[in-house]
C-alpha cells in the first residue's frame, strides 16, 4: 500500500459536534450470565475513549448497547446528539458502527458500498471520503479483490460519509497485520481530529488504546474498573518513555484480574495403544 | 496463452462427441447397425434438413420452446414468489411450508392421470405439468437463499438505516441470488423432462408429437432427431443460465471468468 500520505481536507466543512453520552445503571445479562452490572459512565462530546478488558468482559456488549444493536436489560443510555440529522431514516442516524470484520456487501462496488443508505447525489462526497482513506483508485472494484486492511478502510469511509456524531469501533483492526494496524490507527486519529466526532474504540490492544484515546476505560466484573485519562501529546510516540510506562501500568492493571472462568482441565487423551477393540 | 493451446482447450471437450459420431456413422454405413434400430448420423441430419426445408421443424421447436418457457415462467415465478414470502415472513412459513413440503414429495409424473382428468390433453395439462415440476426447485432454493443471507450483513445494513424495500434490493435479494440461480438451473432440467413426457402423453404439435408420429411410421431418423433436439435445447438453456450466473454473480470470485 502506498497510501500513507493522505490529504485531510474536510470534505464538507460542517460544524460537527460529538455526541455526549451518559449511561445510567446499565445492566445486561444473557440468560443467567451477567455481563454488565449497574454500570455508570459519562462520555464527553468529542472524546476519544478506548475500552479495554479481558475477553468476555462485556466491552463489546457495551458498544452494541450504545449502537442500539442490543437492548439493555436495565438502565438507560442518554445521548445528547447535537445539531443534525443524517439522510436515511433510522433514529440513531448520527451513530455509525465499525465492525471487527469489514462487512462490505460483496455484490456492490467499493463506491456503492460507501453509498449504502445514502440518498440523492452522494457520489462526489463518497469519492472525497474514499480519497481520505486513500483508496480512490479502488472505487469501482469488487470488495473481494481488496486486502483486509483495504476493506477496513472502505468500512471506515462508509461510516464517515454519514458525518457521524458518534463513531463506534469494535476492534476494527484486530485482524490486520502490525504495520497496517499502525497505519490505520494514524488514519483514524487524523480523521477524528478533523471531524471532531465522539469515538469509542473497543480493543484488546493496550498499545492501540494508548496511541489513540483521551481516556482509557477498563471493564471488569461488569463495571468500570479503571478510568484513566491519557495526557500524552499527539501524535503519540510509541517509543517514548511516558508511553511505555503508561502501557505497562495499564497492562498490569488489566492482568491483575484473573481470567474470568477457570479453564476446565484438558481431558486425558487415550493413545492408540490404550484402546481396545470392543469385541 | 498461445493461440495453439487456446484452440486445444476449446476443441478438447468436443473430441469425445466427435469420436462417438464417427464410430456411429461408420457402424451404420458398414451395416453393423440396422436402420430400424439406429439410423446413421448422416440420415438424421438429412431428415432434419428435409423437415427444416418444409418449415415443419421450426414450427415444432417453436411450440415446444414456448410451452417450456411459459411453464417455467408460471411455475418458476410462483416458486420464487412463495420462496420470498416464506423466507421473509415467519408467519407465512409456519402457515405454508409444511403443506408445500408435502406436495413436493409427490412425483409430478404421478399426477398425470389426474391432470388429464382435470385439464384434458390440451395445452393446459402440459403447462400444469411443467409448472408443477419447476415450482419446487425454485421455491426451495429461493427460500433457502433468503434464509442463508449473512446475518452480519443484515445487522450492518440495518445499522446503516436500511429498512423495507432498500434492504431487500441491496442486501437480501443479492445475497439470495446464488442460491436462486442454482434453483433456476435445476428448474430448467426438470422443465425439459416434464415437457417431453407431457408431449408424449398426447399432442398434435411440438417435438414430442413429431417423434411419436415418426415412430408410427418407423422413421427412426426423425425419432433420433427429436431426441437430439431435446438435448440441444437443454444445453442451450443451461448455457443461458450459466451466462446469467456469470453476469449476476460477477462480484463473486467463484464466477469470474478465469483469465485465460
Amino acid at each position: 500500500m502506498t497510501t500513507n500520505v493522505i490529504e485531510f481536507e474536510q470534505y464538507e466543512k460542517k460544524p460537527v459536534k460529538g455526541t455526549e453520552l451518559s449511561y445510567r445503571n446499565i445492566s445486561k445479562h444473557f440468560n443467567d450470565n451477567k455481563v454488565l452490572d449497574n454500570l455508570n459512565l459519562i462520555i464527553e462530546s468529542g472524546e476519544f475513549v478506548a475500552i479495554v478488558g479481558r475477553s468476555g468482559c462485556g466491552k463489546s456488549t457495551l458498544l452494541r448497547l450504545t449502537a442500539e444493536l442490543e437492548q439493555a436489560s436495565n438502565g438507560d443510555i442518554h445521548r445528547a446528539a447535537p445539531n443534525k440529522k443524517i439522510s436515511g431514516n433510522n433514529p440513531s442516524g448520527d451513530t455509525r458502527f465499525m465492525f471487527q470484520d469489514a462487512r462490505l456487501l460483496p455484490w456492490k462496488t467499493v463506491l456503492d458500498n460507501i453509498g449504502l443508505g445514502l440518498a440523492g447525489q452522494w457520489q462526489d462526497t463518497a469519492k472525497q471520503v474514499l480519497q481520505q482513506v486513500g483508496l480512490l483508485d479502488k472505487a469501482d472494484v469488487w470488495p473481494a479483490t481488496l486486502s483486509g486492511g483495504q476493506r477496513q478502510r472502505v468500512a471506515l469511509a462508509r461510516a464517515l460519509v454519514h458525518h457521524p456524531n458518534l463513531l463506534l469501533l469494535d476492534e476494527p483492526l484486530g485482524a490486520l497485520d502490525a504495520l497496517t494496524r499502525i497505519e490505520m490507527q494514524q488514519l483514524i486519529e487524523n480523521l477524528w481530529q478533523n471531524n471532531s466526532f465522539t469515538a469509542i474504540l473497543v480493543t484488546h490492544d493496550v498499545q492501540e488504546a494508548i496511541a489513540l484515546a483521551d481516556r482509557i476505560l477498563l471493564i471488569e466484573d461488569g463495571k468500570i474498573g479503571l478510568d484513566l485519562h491519557v495526557n500524552l501529546p499527539r501524535p503519540r510516540q510509541r517509543g517514548s518513555v511516558a508511553f511505555a510506562e503508561l502501557e505497562s501500568t495499564v497492562l498490569q492493571r488489566v492482568l491483575q484480574q484473573p481470567a474470568k472462568a477457570e479453564l476446565p482441565p484438558i481431558p486425558e487423551v487415550k493413545t492408540i495403544s490404550q484402546l481396545k477393540w470392543a469385541w | 496463452m498461445s493461440t495453439a493451446s487456446t484452440l486445444k482447450k476449446n476443441l478438447l471437450p468436443w473430441l469425445v462427441p466427435i469420436a462417438i459420431f464417427s464410430v456411429w456413422q461408420l457402424a451404420a454405413q458398414v451395416g453393423w447397425l440396422s436402420v430400424r434400430i439406429m439410423p446413421a448420423p448422416s440420415a438424421v441430419l438429412l431428415a432434419g434438413w428435409k423437415l427444416a426445408l418444409s418449415g415443419e421443424l421450426f414450427e415444432h421447436v417453436r411450440i415446444s420452446f414456448l410451452r417450456a418457457i411459459s411453464g417455467f415462467a408460471i411455475g418458476g415465478g410462483a416458486g420464487i414468489l412463495l420462496g420470498l414470502l416464506n423466507g421473509i415472513s415467519r408467519k407465512a412459513e409456519t402457515l405454508l411450508d409444511t403443506t408445500l413440503q408435502m406436495i413436493r414429495n409427490i412425483p409430478p409424473l404421478a399426477t398425470i392421470p389426474l391432470v388429464i382428468l382435470w385439464f384434458g390433453i390440451d395445452e393446459a395439462a402440459k403447462l400444469f405439468l411443467v409448472s408443477f415440476g419447476v415450482f419446487f426447485p425454485l421455491y426451495i432454493n429461493t427460500y433457502h437463499g433468503i434464509r442463508s443471507v449473512d446475518p452480519a450483513l443484515l445487522e450492518m445494513a440495518r445499522s446503516y438505516g436500511l429498512r423495507g424495500w432498500p434492504l431487500y434490493r441491496d442486501v437480501i435479494l443479492p445475497g439470495a441470488m446464488p442460491s436462486i440461480l442454482v434453483g433456476v438451473r435445476f428448474g430448467l432440467g426438470f422443465m425439459w423432462v416434464l415437457l417431453i413426457v407431457a408431449e408424449h402423453v398426447s399432442s398434435s404439435t411440438g417435438i414430442g408429437y413429431m417423434t411419436m408420429n415418426a415412430r408410427e411410421f418407423l422413421q427412426t431418423d426423425v425419432v433420433v432427431l427429436g431426441i437430439l433436439l431435446y438435448a440441444l435445447l437443454g444445453k442451450v438453456a443451461d448455457v443461458a443460465a450459466r451466462h446469467l450466473e456469470c453476469w449476476w454473480l460477477r462480484w463473486n470470485p467463484a464466477y469470474q471468468p478465469t483469465a485465460a
